[in-house]
């Protein structure tokens, strides 16, 4: 089955694909809400408060899984800029789609950490080692999108954005690795080490679902996006060429 | 817990927190999403 589009003839498949992704996203989403709120039990000692952990646990465990896929489309992008441009253009796309979900959700990682932080802590704020490596993250994702945003359409910027990635790609492990290598503040690892009682897991594992279901649903419209900017800035350019063409003609 | 519970936190316990962090997370998510499909409808309107 195929609708029209411009002209050309386009499958209806990827439309359907997105649409049964999103329908099993947002019941995934629902179901894990269900949990944070109604099912799973009261923490003893933090009450209702420790419920953000389901939120703020599965935002940041992807905040730290898809800069990885911005790193290999980055790195994708360096090896095919002078070789397939074309190839290089799908990889920057998928750069820049990947980039924008991971500062989401390490923002959200970040701004429902402090929530927490405020009642359980006493501060909205301390600089031991995972917050920190986690704000270094952060503000290397933020300084991609903005090198990106103000070199425009250039080469060199992309080219620097894609390095910055990958220095961005360094500080995972370390962030991750954080609360294994150094005493710290911020509490213990949930599944590796951590003492969190069964009972909680529900929350955290079907709200990780939703949101890796939904992360990779706004990588691939935002990816689509990027796509068709690029090839209007292709016709565009091409229009323009012909135009010159016929003014010297 | 209860919707009940949720709406009715206790300000003086900071527990509204856990209103606010929810609200942001799907504040935050629903706008990106918002903001992709405005861009796909501008860009529709671009092509045709």
């Amino acid at each position: 089955m195929t609708v029209e589009l411009t002209g050309q003839k386009r499958s209806i498949i990827p439309r359907v694909a997105t649409a049964i992704w999103f329908a099993v996203a947002l019941a995934v989403l629902g179901i894990g809400f269900r949990q944070a709120i109604f099912l799973v039990p009261k923490e003893s000692s933090m009450g209702d408060l420790q419920r953000i952990f389901y939120y703020h646990v599965p935002s940041a465990i992807l905040g730290m899984i898809f800069p990885y896929i911005n790193c290999a489309a980055s790195l994708a992008f360096l090896y095919w800029r002078r070789r397939d441009p074309w190839k290089a253009l799908g990889a920057d796309a998928l750069a820049v789609a990947s980039a924008e979900v991971t500062l989401i959700f390490v923002t959200i990682g970040l701004a429902t950490g402090s929530l927490w932080a405020k009642p359980a802590w006493g501060v909205w704020w301390v600089w031991d080692a995972r917050t920190t490596t986690f704000l270094a993250l952060w503000l290397l994702f933020a300084a991609y999108l903005i090198t990106r945003k103000f070199a425009g359409a250039t080469s060199q910027g992309h080219t620097l954005a894609a390095v910055i990635s990958i220095f961005a790609a360094i500080d995972v492990p370390i962030s991750f690795m954080s609360i294994r290598w150094w005493r710290t503040q911020h509490p213990a690892p949930v599944f590796d080490g951590g003492n969190l009682d069964k009972s909680f897991w529900p929350g955290i594992l079907w709200n990780l679902a939703g949101w890796g279901l939904w992360g990779f649903l706004v990588m691939g419209l935002r990816y689509a996006l990027e796509r068709r900017r690029q090839r209007m800035q292709e016709e565009a350019a091409l229009e323009a060429i012909e135009a010159s063409l016929e003014i010297t003609q | 817990m209860s919707w009940h519970d949720f709406f009715t936190l206790p300000h003086y316990t900071y527990s509204h927190n856990l209103a606010y962090a929810y609200g942001l997370v799907f504040a935050v998510q629903g706008g990106y999403l918002a903001w992709i499909l405005r861009g796909w409808l501008k860009t529709s309107r671009k092509y045709e």
